[in-house]
């Protein structure tokens, strides 16, 4: 197995390289995750992205040697970017026309596991945050922080260094920005 | 735009904010002026803001699991060579067939399918890995596993021989079977696990549907099942454990080994199978398993782990006692009641299967065979291997883990004190609750007219009452447990000698004793709550004198001996009663590591005297209960520490030779046990001691002989143990002046085991000052022993200098060379060789006073007043009063230009205002910080304090004599001066004579005599004033 606790220890000495490194390990570990689980659950049964990416941590993790809060902050920040990405890949697959297979096989590929409108939600959402990301990256970090990594506010306001007040400044401003746009694109 | 306008978002938030709509349009407008743009965003964007809602606030979708999944094999599918015949059983990981084998053989067997979900080809090389293994294991208690494959959907499946039984601890508690046969059942299964680890098999996954039983000819015969899947399908058990739901795996992580829940995956070997084992023996005793499993369920992964990792398991006793009505069914399925079934777990069972669960494996017995043998020597009433796990272990590893949650341990204890205020204050309500019902009913006979109202209102009455009753027992019964086990953790554990947590163990330990003291009750009627108060009053001495209260402790247990009057005297049938006061005499060790002498020492001593006659009489009435007669032993052992330090020498060692005789007797019963063997050797020494203070050399060195090998074979047999080894260490050091004489050689050997021993107790604890003293010993006992090996005292000192060549850093070095030195009075290399020890080792107070003295008497004033100085930037901060002494009065040793005089005058005080018993030693430096600043009066008074409170120690009185006789001086009463010069110089010349030559090891205190003694000439012959 990879060992992203290293990766973690190496951010926290201060490697600018192993930040990286995070991101893609995250990303690969939290697919296979995912497939894993799904596989297992009985038809119909849902499972939160939130719940996944703290159950990852737990297992990809050595929690003896990263008890650290900026270690878990690494961590669930690059989850929460890999698991929106995860989710908009999986949205535009389900908007693109199905593709034969092995109707058999139970993962992440398959894109039944979105309803069609949550679907295009998620990539309206997506278009909305690039806007955002382009105006304010910090706010866009924050939405993704917040609803792709299910961390509360101050635990958001902390992975970004700034002040639970300013996060909550940042939050009102980008619900705001993000509502408008994604009625935008309805409208469109 | 305007360059300084602000950003749209702070624009946006501070029109957010606005009272009202007219200030935010007025704020636009200013904001805003001339970019019609910027303000028409602003706007939708605080429209927008008042839509949003919970938009967002909900995190991310959830993903569907939308796909069937594969069909499941049925009964009639073929599979490879077998047939599914019918289903027989469906678990966490798959489903089990009856099955049917066309080829090579006919033969039925059982087929395990595990469900879908892992790589079947890596199940499968696993299992390839080890089938030579599992091929060659033939044991009657084992199902063989015979097979292993693929279905045609690609999941693994196991073949193995057909066992038609049911669970082990099913099969017990349907025939009601007695513990004892269920031991005899469990033998086997251990046997069959030694025979499965001795062919390189683990299994791994011990637990009752994996012991299955069946009937042979009627006789029930043991069936382990599924060797080597657990270990082929390892990656399923962690997937599992991570991502499904709980309800799967019911009872796996229950009988899993803390190694195991690590999932470090690599590291499991047989000691996994000897914990599962313990957890099944556990469970086959007492009906539980050691971690509920319904908690299990409910906790998260990471809880899980830690539960299966940290919680302490109850010992079986415990649990059965405290099981309250499901005990009973427990019992009744194992033919027996409660109250048999605790009593036939406490002791040695209870022992047996807390070693099997130890959390660090190499605790655990080291093979199932070994847990077998114990078992058996168990049903054979012989002496067993396991034994209580010493509490101070448990405390390390617990402490160790949590620092933070021993405040909290401090802040339950209030918490318990004051949940026992409560249930007091139930008990109290539920009383006074009776004493209403019984009244009204009394009334009911005399007003007949009101009888049906009040029989309801008395029956109400009385119902409530004993419920309340009912539940305050209740109640006071966990909180006392609770209190109990804590109290054992706290109370044992060396840990909290560390000396910033000596506080925090005080206070814990106070807290305990506010929760035993609020207990007490008199007036009680009732031979268990008597015989539980007994107990308990000596759990009061036992804390007090923990706490330094040795006046307190020597109360508690009049009181505990007062009850246990009562109880034999009131009823004299309640032996089971009388029996369980058994080992508690805890009591307080009269001289043992406390500051505090108690104020009555012949209070002490009756008490001791009347413990003793009551359990003589004890262990007379109750010839089998051993815990009297080791109670005993300790009690004469108490008795005769109290002696020796009363100056009562050879009645000590009657005492400690009848702790002897009784410690012996035990021993042959029980040779093995350990703390017996502990406390024999602890009187061998002390014997060894005392002997020698009697002038019966050849005696003390028999005992210390008997000693050594006692503590040898203790260290052997228990390397982890600190207290054997520290033991040792104490009797190797006592033995090695009789070995110098004879045998240089074997006196060297025995002097670097001692240090052997020091130093690793130091590894172990590197944070007890207790063992670094011990290393600091055990070096000056090794360098004494290279110098006997020297042809001559000057040698010797040869030997040394050159040995300081080359360990510049070892203080002890130094300082032995500086006491070979003053010996023979070279005082300049005393001097040089003390100051560096002292200056290597700042710590060390018990060089300051060596070192003032040595450098003083060698005339360099500088090296004293750097040593002075040293030792004040040391200790002038510290709560150690001898430390804070010894620093004050190597200042106020001569008249110094330039000291500080008012802090020396502050330590001086301080140490005066310890109890301490010492205090006489602190006295005498109280009146030099007098005399220092000219207070003659106070000289006089504090002098004369110290000289009265102890009148034999020859070189202290001389020390009051000389202060007095200058004060005295001072006050120009010369007759008075010449009184007290003369008395001190009698008791100077007097030591003198007895150390001409060699100076004796006391030599400082000689030194100091006569440094102050010359400084009091010089005085008397000044010409006296005008």
């Amino acid at each position: 197995m990879i060992d992203i606790t290293r990766v973690l220890l190496q951010i926290e000495s201060g490697d600018p390289r192993a930040a990286d490194q995070l991101l893609p390990l995250v990303y690969e570990e939290l697919r296979k995750l995912a497939a894993a689980k799904l596989a297992q659950e009985k038809p119909g049964q849902t499972l939160q992205a939130t719940a996944l990416v703290h159950e990852a941590y737990l297992r990809l993790v050595d929690n003896d040697r990263a008890q650290e809060w900026n270690n878990r902050g690494h961590f669930f920040a690059a989850a929460a970017e890999a698991i929106q990405r995860i989710l908009v890949d999986l949205a535009r697959k389900k908007k693109r026309p199905k593709h034969g297979g092995d109707l058999r096989r139970v993962d992440l590929e398959d894109p039944c596991i979105f309803t069609d409108e949550r679907a295009e939600q998620l990539i309206s959402l997506e278009t909305a945050l690039n806007k955002l990301r382009a105006e304010s990256p910090e706010k866009a970090r924050l939405v993704t922080l917040r609803y792709f990594g299910g961390m509360s506010h101050q635990e958001a306001a902390e992975a970004l260094g700034i002040s639970r007040a300013t996060a909550d400044r940042y939050w009102a401003y980008a619900k705001a920005f993000l509502h408008c746009e994604m009625s935008d694109s309805e409208i469109a | 735009m305007k360059p300084n306008r602000p950003s749209i978002d702070s624009i946006f938030l501070a029109a957010v904010e606005m009272p009202n709509h007219a200030a935010r349009s007025e704020y636009l407008d200013r904001v805003c002026s001339g970019d019609a743009e910027l303000r028409r965003r602003v706007e939708r964007l605080l429209a927008a803001q008042s839509k949003v809602g919970s938009f967002l606030d909900d995190p991310a979708p959830e993903l569907h699991a939308t796909r069937d999944q594969p069909a499941l094999e049925n009964a009639g599918t073929q599979i490879g060579p077998y047939k599914l015949l019918q289903q027989i059983g469906e678990g966490g990981f798959g489903v089990v067939f009856m099955a049917e084998q066309q080829h090579p053989v006919r033969r039925t067997v059982a087929l395990k399918i595990i469900k879908p979900g892992m790589d079947t080809r890596q199940v499968i090389a696993r299992f390839e890995s080890e089938r030579q293994a599992l091929a060659i294991m033939d044991h009657p208690n084992i199902a063989k596993v015979l097979d292993a494959g693929a279905t045609e959907s690609g999941r693994p499946y196991f073949v193995m021989e057909l066992v038609k039984g049911i669970p082990i601890t099913e099969f017990c508690d349907k025939n009601h079977m007695a513990a004892e046969a269920r031991l005899k059942l469990f033998i086997d299964v251990c046997h069959a696990i030694q025979h499965a680890h001795h062919k390189g098999i683990i299994h791994r996954d011990i637990k009752p549907s994996n012991v299955m039983v069946t009937l042979h000819d009627g006789a029930p015969v043991v069936k382990v099942i599924d060797f080597g899947v657990a270990k082929a399908t390892a990656q399923r058990l962690t997937e599992r454990t991570l991502f499904t739901a709980f309800g799967q795996m019911i009872g796996t992580p229950a009988y899993m080994s803390p190694e195991q829940a690590e999932m470090s995956g690599l590291d499991i070997d047989t000691r996994s199978d000897i914990f599962s084992l313990g957890v099944l023996l556990y469970e086959l005793l007492t009906g539980t398993t050691p971690l509920d499993v319904q908690q299990l369920r409910k906790a998260g992964y990471a809880e899980m782990q830690r539960m299966i990792r940290d919680e302490a398991a109850p010992r079986p006793s415990t649990r059965m006692s405290s099981m309250g009505d499901s005990a009973t069914v427990f019992a009744g399925n194992r033919g027996t009641d409660v109250k048999q079934l605790s009593r036939l777990l406490s002791g040695d069972l209870d022992w047996i299967v807390m070693k099997a669960l130890e959390k660090d494996r190499n605790r655990r017995y080291g093979t199932p065979g070994n847990f077998a043998e114990d078992l058996q020597r168990y049903l054979q009433n012989d002496p067993v291997v396991a034994c209580p796990p010493s509490s101070w272990y448990r405390f390390r590893k617990f402490a160790r883990r949590n620092r933070v949650a021993l405040i909290t341990a401090l802040l339950v204890s209030v918490a318990l004190v004051l949940g026992i205020v409560t249930s007091t204050w139930q008990a109290v309500r539920a009383t006074n609750a009776e004493r209403v019902a019984i009244a009204s009913r009394a009334d009911e006979a005399r007003q007949r007219q009101r009888a049906e109202d009040q029989q309801q209102i008395a029956d109400a009455a009385r119902k409530e009452a004993e419920e309340q009753r009912a539940e305050a027992e209740a109640n006071l019964h966990k909180a006392k447990a609770a209190v109990d086990e804590y109290f054992t953790l706290i109370s044992e554990s060396t840990l909290l000698d560390v000396p910033g947590l000596q506080p925090l163990r005080k206070k814990l330990l106070e807290a305990a004793l506010l929760f035993y003291s609020s207990t007490a009750e008199d007036r009680i009627n009732d031979p268990t709550i008597l015989a539980d108060l007994a107990v308990t009053f000596m759990r009061v001495a036992e804390i007090n004198h923990i706490v330094d209260r040795n006046d307190d402790a020597v109360a508690a247990i009049d009181r505990a001996l007062a009850v246990i009057d009562r109880l034999r005297s009131e009823f004299p049938e309640a032996s089971d009663q009388l029996r369980s006061v058994a080992g508690f005499w805890k009591g307080f060790r009269p001289t043992q590591g406390s500051t505090e002498m108690p104020r009555d020492p012949d209070a002490a001593f009756r008490t001791l005297a009347r413990s003793i006659d009551v359990w003589d009489s004890l262990s007379r009435e109750y010839p089998d209960e051993i815990a009297f007669r080791s109670d005993l032993a300790a009690l004469y052992f108490h008795m005769g520490d109290l002696l020796v330090a009363r100056g009562q020498t050879a009645d000590g060692v009657a005492n400690f030779e009848k702790a002897q005789s009784i410690l012996e007797m035990l021993l042959r019963t029980a040779p093995r046990n350990q703390l017996f063997r502990a406390d024999l050797a602890r009187i061998h020494y002390l014997l060894a001691r005392n002997l020698l203070k009697l002038g019966l050399g050849d005696d003390a060195e028999a005992e210390c002989l008997t000693a050594l090998s006692l503590g040898e074979s203790l260290v052997a047999e228990f390397p982890q143990s600190p207290h054997y080894r520290s033991g040792l260490g104490e009797i190797v050091r006592q033995y090695l002046p009789y070995v110098q004489q004879r045998d240089p050689i074997e006196a060297k050997r025995l002097a670097r085991r001692g240090i052997d021993l020091a130093e690793s107790l130091v590894r172990d604890f590197p944070t007890l000052a207790l063992y670094q003293a011990e290393l600091a010993d055990s070096k000056r006992a090794w360098f004494r022993s290279q110098l006997a090996t020297g042809t001559s005292f000057e040698e010797a000192i040869a030997d040394l200098k050159e040995a300081r060549e080359a360990n510049q850093g070892e203080p002890l070095l130094f300082s032995v060379l500086g006491d070979r030195c003053a010996r023979k009075g070279m005082w300049s290399d005393a001097a040089s060789s003390f100051a560096k020890a002292y200056e290597l080792a700042p710590g060390d107070h018990g060089q300051i006073l060596f070192a003032a003295v040595a450098t003083l008497e060698a005339g360099d004033a500088d090296a004293y007043r750097r040593v002075c100085a040293q030792a004040l930037k040391q200790f002038a901060e510290s709560d150690d009063p001898v430390a804070v002494e010894r620093t004050a009065k190597a200042g106020l040793l001569a008249e110094t230009p330039g000291a500080d005089l008012q802090e020396l005058v502050r330590l001086a005080e301080f140490a005066v205002e310890k109890e301490h018993h010492m205090l006489h030693y602190f006295q005498l430096g109280r009146g030099m910080a007098a005399y220092r600043t000219g207070d003659w009066a106070g000289t006089l008074d504090w002098c004369r304090r110290s000289r009265e409170r102890r009148g034999d120690i020859s070189s202290m009185v001389a020390l009051d004599f000389l202060f007095e006789a200058m004060a005295h001086i001072q006050l120009d009463q010369r007759d008075k001066a010449q009184v007290a010069m003369d008395n001190a110089s009698n008791l100077v010349d007097d030591y003198l004579a007895t150390a001409t030559n060699d100076r004796g090891d006391q030599w400082h205190d000689w030194l100091m005599c006569q440094i102050v003694r010359r400084e009091a000439e010089s005085l008397f012959n000044k010409d006296p004033m005008p």
